[in-house]
C-alpha cells in the first residue's frame, strides 16, 4: 500500500474539503505535517483509520469518537441533516491497481448511530474504474485491521512492545504482519463449540456412560477456560483503555497553563522512575543469577581450606597422584619383561613383585580426577570472598535504586497534592480523575496476574482429562467413528499449533537481522537488539574481555523509555521490511505475497529523549513511505537538522489553527527550516484547522 | 507451498485425514477463509472432517 492522498471533508476540525498529498518518491519518501498540540495531528491519523475501518478503527484515546462532523457547521445551517463528513484515501496496492476509498457520514446518521457509515471503494485498473461490491471485505483483505496498529500509530504509545511482559503483542505483530494470523484464527475456529462441541456431542450420544461422564466434565472445564480467556481479554482491554485515558489527561494537563510546569516535571519524574524501575529489575535478575549460580561459594567457608590441606597431605604421602599407571604395569606383565629388563616368568618372585604394583597403581582417569580436583580447589580458593563481595555490591546498588525510586514516587505524590490543591477547577477534576484511573490500573494489573494463574491451572486439568478420554476404547461403531473424528480434529489443532510455532520461529532470525542492524545504526552504539526465543524484545550490550581475556561477553541492557521506544519502532520497521519480501520466505501458507506498507506516525519524537536525532537520521529507512505528524517543540533543533540532512523529505505541511484564541502554550508563528509561518489565524466566528503546504 | 518450510515438514508427518483438514485452512480452499460468516467456516470444517473420516 502506498498512500497517494488523504482527503478530509468536514472531518472534525478540518472544515470543508482539505487534502494532503504524500510523497511517493523512493528517494524522497518522507512527508511531514507540522502541528501544535490540539490542532489536528492525531485527527489526521484517526482519519486514515476511520477511512479504512470506520468506527472500529477509532480507539478509546480519540475523544468523542462518535462526533465525526465538524460541529461548527451545524450552527445556522438550514438543512443540517444533509451535512456530511467524509474521508477519501487514494492508494496503490500491488503492481498496477489503484484504489479510491471514500467513507462518509451524514449528520442525520451521526445523531442516530455514528457507527453506520457509507463506504465506497473504487478500483482503477487498466484505465477503467470498477466499484467493489463488498468494499469493507476487500479492505480487510488488503490491509487487515490487525496490522493497522503497526502501520498507523502514536509514537508515544509503542514502547510497551518492548516491555518484558509483552511477548503476546510481539508474537501477534509477527503473525499479523507476516501472514500467519490466519493459522492462529483457525486454531480457534477448530476449538470452537460449533466444531469441537458438535463432534463431541456426536460422541456423547453413542459412547459408554464412563466416557460420557468424562466428556461432560471436560466440557465444564473448557467452559471455565473460555471464561478465563474472556476475563483476561477484558482486563487487558480495560488496561489499554485506562492507559489511553491517562495519556489524554496528561496531555490536557500539559496544555493547561496552571498545570503545565508541574505536569511537565511529573512526566520527567515518571520517566525517570520507569527507567530506574527497569534498571532495578535488571539488577534483581543479576542478583538472583549470582546467588543461584555462585551463591554456594559463600557457604563453603573453611571447607575449601580443609580440602586443600587434605590434598596436600595426600600428595606429601605420595598417595596422589598415582606414580605408576596400571595400564603400564599390565603391559609389563603381558610382555613378561620388567622395566629393569628382568624377565617375569609366571610364579617368579620378580613377577609377584610387579603384580603387587597393580594394587598401588592408579588408572589415568584417577590422575585426571586428581588434577581436576586440585584445579577446582584452586578456583574455589578466594572465590568465596569475591562472590560475597559481588552480592554485597549488587545488593547495595539495588538498595540505592529502590531508594531513588521511592524518592521519585514521593516527589510525584507531592506534585499530585500541589495540583489537587490548585484553585483551578479543571485541574482539580483532571487530577481527581487521574488518581482514580491509577487506582483502577493497579486493580486491573492485580486481576490480570490472578486470572492468569487460574487459567494455567485449568488448562493443565483439560490436557490430562483429554488424554484419559482418548485412552478409553469405544465398542459401538458409531461411537468409534465419532471418536475418530474428534481425534482428527485434536490432531489438526496440535499440528496447526506446531506449524504456527515453527513458521514463527523461522521468521525470528530474519527479523533479528533487520532489527539489530537498524537499531545499532540508530543508537550509534555497539548494541545488539534481538527478539528472544520467548518473543520479547531485548537489547544486549557488550562487556569488556573477561578475567581470562575472552571477548564477546555481553549482558542484557536495562532500557530507558526512549530506548524502549526506539526498540519498538525498529521492530516495527523490521516487520515492514520483511513483509515486502515475504513471498521469498519459505512458508506453508499458500498465496502469500510481498506487500509494501507505509508508516503513519503521530508524535514520533516526543518520548525519544536523547535518541531523537538518531531516529530522525534513519526515518527514511523505517518504511518505503513515511508520514510524520510532529509538533514544533519536538522538531526544532537536532531533529530538524538530522531530517534535513537526509534530503529525503518530499512534502511538508503545516496545520494552521483558526479560532478566537490560541488554546495551549504556543506562539502564533512558527519557524520551520528558517522560514516563519503563521500557525494561528484569529477568527471570532468559528474554530477550525487548515492544511497548508509549505516548502519541503 | 515452498520446499524448505518447516511448517511443511510438520504437515507431512500428520495423518492423511489431518492433512485434508489443514489443506482447507492453509489456503488450498482459501476462498473459504474469506467467508464473512464464521458459521459458514465452522460448517465447512465440519464437512471436511466428516468427509475424510467416512
Amino acid at each position: 500500500m502506498i498512500l497517494d492522498q488523504i482527503v478530509m471533508e468536514n472531518f472534525r476540525q478540518f472544515k470543508g474539503k482539505q487534502s494532503l498529498e504524500l510523497s511517493d518518491l523512493s528517494e524522497r519518501n518522507v512527508t511531514i505535517v507540522h502541528a501544535e498540540n490540539g490542532t489536528g495531528k492525531t485527527t489526521i491519523l484517526k482519519a486514515v483509520l476511520w477511512g479504512l475501518y470506520g468506527h472500529d478503527g477509532l480507539k478509546d484515546d480519540f475523544e468523542q469518537s462518535s462526533n465525526i462532523i465538524h460541529e461548527g457547521l451545524a450552527h445556522g445551517c438550514k438543512a443540517p441533516d444533509s451535512l456530511a463528513a467524509s474521508v477519501s484515501l487514494h492508494f496503490r496496492h500491488g503492481a498496477s491497481e489503484r484504489y479510491v476509498l471514500t467513507r462518509s457520514l451524514t449528520l442525520a446518521k451521526q445523531r442516530e448511530n455514528s457507527t453506520k457509515t457509507d463506504l465506497l471503494l473504487e478500483v482503477i485498473k487498466g484505465g477503467q474504474t470498477f466499484k467493489e461490491n463488498k468494499p469493507q471485505q476487500k479492505i480487510y483483505e488488503l490491509i487487515p485491521m490487525g496490522i493497522s496498529a503497526f502501520l498507523f500509530f502514536n509514537g508515544e504509545r509503542i514502547e510497551s512492545l518492548a516491555e518484558e511482559k509483552n511477548s503476546a503483542s510481539v508474537t501477534d505483530a509477527i503473525h499479523q504482519m507476516l501472514g500467519l494470523k490466519l493459522l492462529d484464527r483457525t486454531i480457534k475456529d477448530l476449538e470452537h463449540q460449533s466444531v469441537r462441541g458438535k463432534l463431541r456431542q456426536d460422541l456423547q450420544e453413542h459412547t459408554s456412560d464412563e466416557k460420557r461422564g468424562l466428556l461432560e466434565e471436560l466440557s465444564g472445564l473448557e467452559e471455565i477456560s473460555a471464561q478465563r480467556d474472556c476475563q483476561m481479554e477484558e482486563k487487558q482491554k480495560n488496561l489499554e483503555g485506562i492507559n489511553a485515558q491517562l495519556a489524554a489527561i496528561d496531555k490536557k494537563l500539559v496544555d493547561n497553563q496552571e498545570a503545565f510546569e508541574l505536569q511537565t516535571r511529573r512526566e520527567l519524574l515518571t520517566n525517570e522512575c520507569d527507567d530506574l524501575q527497569s534498571r532495578c529489575e535488571d539488577l534483581t535478575r543479576r542478583l538472583a543469577k549470582t546467588v543461584g549460580e555462585d551463591g554456594y561459594n559463600v557457604l563453603l567457608g573453611d571447607r575449601v581450606n580443609r580440602g586443600k590441606s587434605l590434598v596436600a597431605s595426600l600428595r606429601n604421602e605420595g598417595r596422589i597422584p598415582a606414580r605408576v599407571v596400571n595400564t603400564f604395569v599390565q603391559e609389563l606383565l603381558a610382555v613378561g619383561v620388567c622395566i629393569c629388563k628382568r624377565s617375569l616368568p609366571t610364579g617368579s618372585s620378580e613377577r609377584a613383585a610387579v603384580e603387587r604394583q597393580m594394587t598401588l597403581a592408579g588408572d589415568q582417569s584417577f590422575n585426571n580426577a586428581v588434577s581436576d580436583l586440585e584445579h577446582a580447589i584452586g578456583l574455589l580458593t578466594g572465590s568465596s570472598g569475591r562472590v560475597l563481595e559481588q552480592i554485597k555490591t549488587l545488593s547495595r546498588e539495588r538498595g540505592e535504586l529502590v531508594q531513588a525510586i521511592c524518592d521519585r514516587k514521593e516527589d510525584i505524590e507531592l506534585i499530585h497534592q500541589q495540583l489537587g490543591a490548585k484553585d483551578d477547577e479543571i485541574v482539580q477534576q483532571l487530577e481527581d480523575s487521574r488518581r482514580k484511573l491509577l487506582l483502577s490500573r493497579d486493580e486491573q494489573l492485580a486481576g490480570i496476574g490472578h486470572v492468569d494463574g487460574l487459567r494455567t491451572a485449568v488448562r493443565t486439568q483439560i490436557d490430562e482429562l483429554r488424554k484419559r478420554i482418548s485412552a478409553i476404547e469405544d465398542k459401538e461403531d458409531a461411537a468409534a467413528l465419532a471418536q475418530r473424528r474428534l481425534n482428527v480434529l485434536e490432531e489438526s489443532v496440535n499440528v496447526l499449533k506446531e506449524i504456527l510455532a515453527v513458521e514463527t520461529e523461522d521468521l525470528r532470525p530474519l527479523l533479528n537481522k533487520e532489527f539489530s542492524t537498524l537499531f545499532r545504526r540508530i543508537m550509534a552504539k555497539d548494541y545488539r537488539a534481538e527478539i528472544t526465543n520467548k518473543y520479547t524484545l531485548r537489547v544486549m550490550k557488550p562487556l569488556g574481555p573477561d578475567a581470562v581475556g575472552n571477548e564477546g561477553q555481553e549482558k542484557e541492557a536495562a532500557l530507558s523509555r526512549g530506548e524502549r521506544t526506539v526498540a519498538a519502532l525498529t521492530f516495527i520497521a523490521s516487520l515492514v521490511a520483511l513483509a515486502e519480501r515475504r513471498e521469498k520466505i519459505p512458508t506453508i501458507m499458500k498465496g502469500i505475497s510481498g506487500a509494501v506498507y507505509p508508516l503513519v506516525i503521530d508524535s514520533p519524537f516526543s518520548v525519544l529523549s536523547v535518541f531523537r536525532d538518531g531516529v530522525a537520521r534513519h526515518v527514511p529507512e523505517l518504511a518505503p513511505q513515511v508520514l510524520l505528524l510532529v509538533s514544533p517543540e519536538t522538531y526544532r533543533g537536532r531533529v530538524e537538522e538530522a531530517l534535513t540532512a537526509t534530503k529525503r523529505v518530499g512534502k511538508r505541511y503545516l496545520l494552521v489553527h483558526h479560532g478566537r484564541q490560541i488554546t495551549g502554550n504556543y506562539a502564533p508563528e512558527v519557524e520551520i527550516n528558517g522560514t516563519r509561518y503563521a500557525q494561528f489565524v484569529a477568527d471570532p466566528n468559528d474554530e477550525y484547522t487548515v492544511i497548508r503546504e509549505i516548502d519541503a | 507451498m515452498t520446499e524448505d518450510s518447516r511448517g511443511k515438514l510438520a504437515f507431512a508427518k500428520a495423518s492423511k485425514e489431518c492433512r485434508e483438514v489443514i489443506k482447507l485452512i492453509v489456503g488450498y480452499e482459501r476462498e473459504v477463509m474469506h467467508l464473512q460468516r464464521r458459521n459458514d467456516i465452522y460448517t465447512k470444517i465440519l464437512e471436511t472432517i466428516k468427509r475424510v473420516t467416512k
